[in-house]
């Protein structure tokens, strides 16, 4: 981070490598679209290059882009409300598209993921997104989230509850 | 260590709200040894992880459709474009910012230079205003210790000729014109009874200008 201060384009790129395709999916799969998540990331990715110095070291520095992230996420869904489909819609939809459900890493099981995640609160894709996609830790994502570790622990058991209760109704077996 | 009993999960012990993390391998030590213990005795915890490890398995899967569209050049060309932004933004980044503590030492110095001249001015130690601003008749008159004439000027007579006359006997006017026009003349102190009349003789004759003279309390 000193090095980025500094101006050092190397080590930004080298956080631009770690980080950007981390951030950009995570801001897909916030707003459902992949132009505003473009922005988002690009947003995140000057700020931590303008911003470096404001950077204390009291977190881990993941924990710092991650937080500037949800904070940008959060402006994004505010200013442009993405479409939110009930659950009837969800389910139909994927009808419509998916014939077998023994595809099961395939690309219709995938999209009526994409569509189950889009179906829950802001909150719990959050939370789910940090600790399976991002790998972050109880105490990172409170940080992040700025809520105390026990929340995080019970969104968490709600976002997968409610997760698994959408793809059940979208007939892809059993609690997710 | 044993988590507190939470009612959001499934298994007694609330074991199973550590599992995603516990899967991520981001508990602390002592925490994911608990978990391990645990799981090898909780039929609860053991469906639950097992859910969770296919359920991360599809959420992570979801990224493979999902394009990336940038490059870091690309993202290093619209930094720069934003960055050379509104021409404001740049003139101001040429201003030089003073540190936090140079423009509170700056600010502490204006503080003290502001309370010290208000400080000068209400105290006053040189008597700036008294030594500048006199009266033409002096301290001297304020004291009243002089002989006073009354004297009424002859009609028309200009208000410069009157004050040369009064200038003559080095009078001061105490009071005055009255409505009738008379002015209250104080001459000095120190004058003699024959200096009073002698000034009072020499205005007497100047009939032209003045009509009527004489000396207070006589």
């Amino acid at each position: 981070m000193e090095l980025i201060v500094a101006g050092d384009r190397q080590a930004f790129r080298e956080i631009y490598d770690r980080y950007y395709k981390r951030i950009y999916l995570y801001a897909y799969r916030q707003l459902g679209e992949g132009e505003g998540a473009k922005e988002v990331a690009n947003e995140v990715m000057l700020e931590i290059w303008r911003g470096a110095k404001r950077f204390r070291g009291e977190s881990k520095p993941s924990t710092w882009f991650f937080g500037i992230a949800v904070n940008k996420v959060r402006k994004a869904i505010k200013k442009r409300p993405p479409p939110h489909e009930d659950l009837e819609t969800v389910g139909k939809k994927a009808d419509d598209k998916s014939a077998q459900d023994d595809a099961i890493y395939g690309s219709e099981l995938r999209e009526k993921m994409q569509m189950a995640i889009k179906s829950l609160s802001r909150e719990h894709r959050e939370v789910l997104d940090m600790t399976y996609y991002q790998g972050l830790s109880i105490k990172e994502i409170a940080e992040i989230m700025g809520c105390p570790a026990n929340t995080v622990k019970t969104r968490m058991f709600y976002a997968r509850k409610r997760l698994g209760g959408i793809l059940q109704q979208m007939g892809i077996g059993g609690e997710a | 260590m044993k988590p507190k009993k939470d009612k959001a999960g499934l298994c007694p012990e609330g074991m199973d709200l550590l599992l995603p993390w516990y899967l991520n391998g981001t508990l602390e030590k002592s925490e994911q040894e608990a978990v391990k213990k645990h799981l090898r005795s909780c039929p609860i915890c053991q469906e639950e992880f097992a859910t969770i490890k296919e359920e991360q398995k599809r959420y992570q899967s979801t990224a493979e459709d999902i394009p990336v569209p940038q490059s870091f050049p690309h993202l290093m060309a619209a930094i720069e474009k934003r960055e050379q932004g509104s021409v404001w933004q740049r003139i101001a980044l040429l201003i030089p910012r003073p540190q936090p503590a140079l423009a509170a030492a700056i600010i502490a110095t204006q503080f003290i230079v502001i309370a010290g001249l208000v400080g000068l001015l209400t105290l006053n130690p040189w008597g700036a205003g008294e030594r500048f601003y006199r009266t033409l008749s002096g301290p001297a008159a304020i004291e009243g210790k002089g002989p006073r004439l009354f004297i009424l000027f002859q009609d028309g007579v200009q208000e410069k000729t009157a004050r040369e006359v009064i200038l003559e006997i080095n009078g001061t006017i105490v009071r005055g014109p009255s409505p009738m026009g008379i002015y209250t003349v104080e001459l000095r102190s120190e004058m003699n009874p024959e200096e009073i009349q002698g000034i009072i003789s020499a205005l007497r004759q100047k009939r032209d200008v003045i009509r009527f003279v004489e000396v207070q309390g006589e």
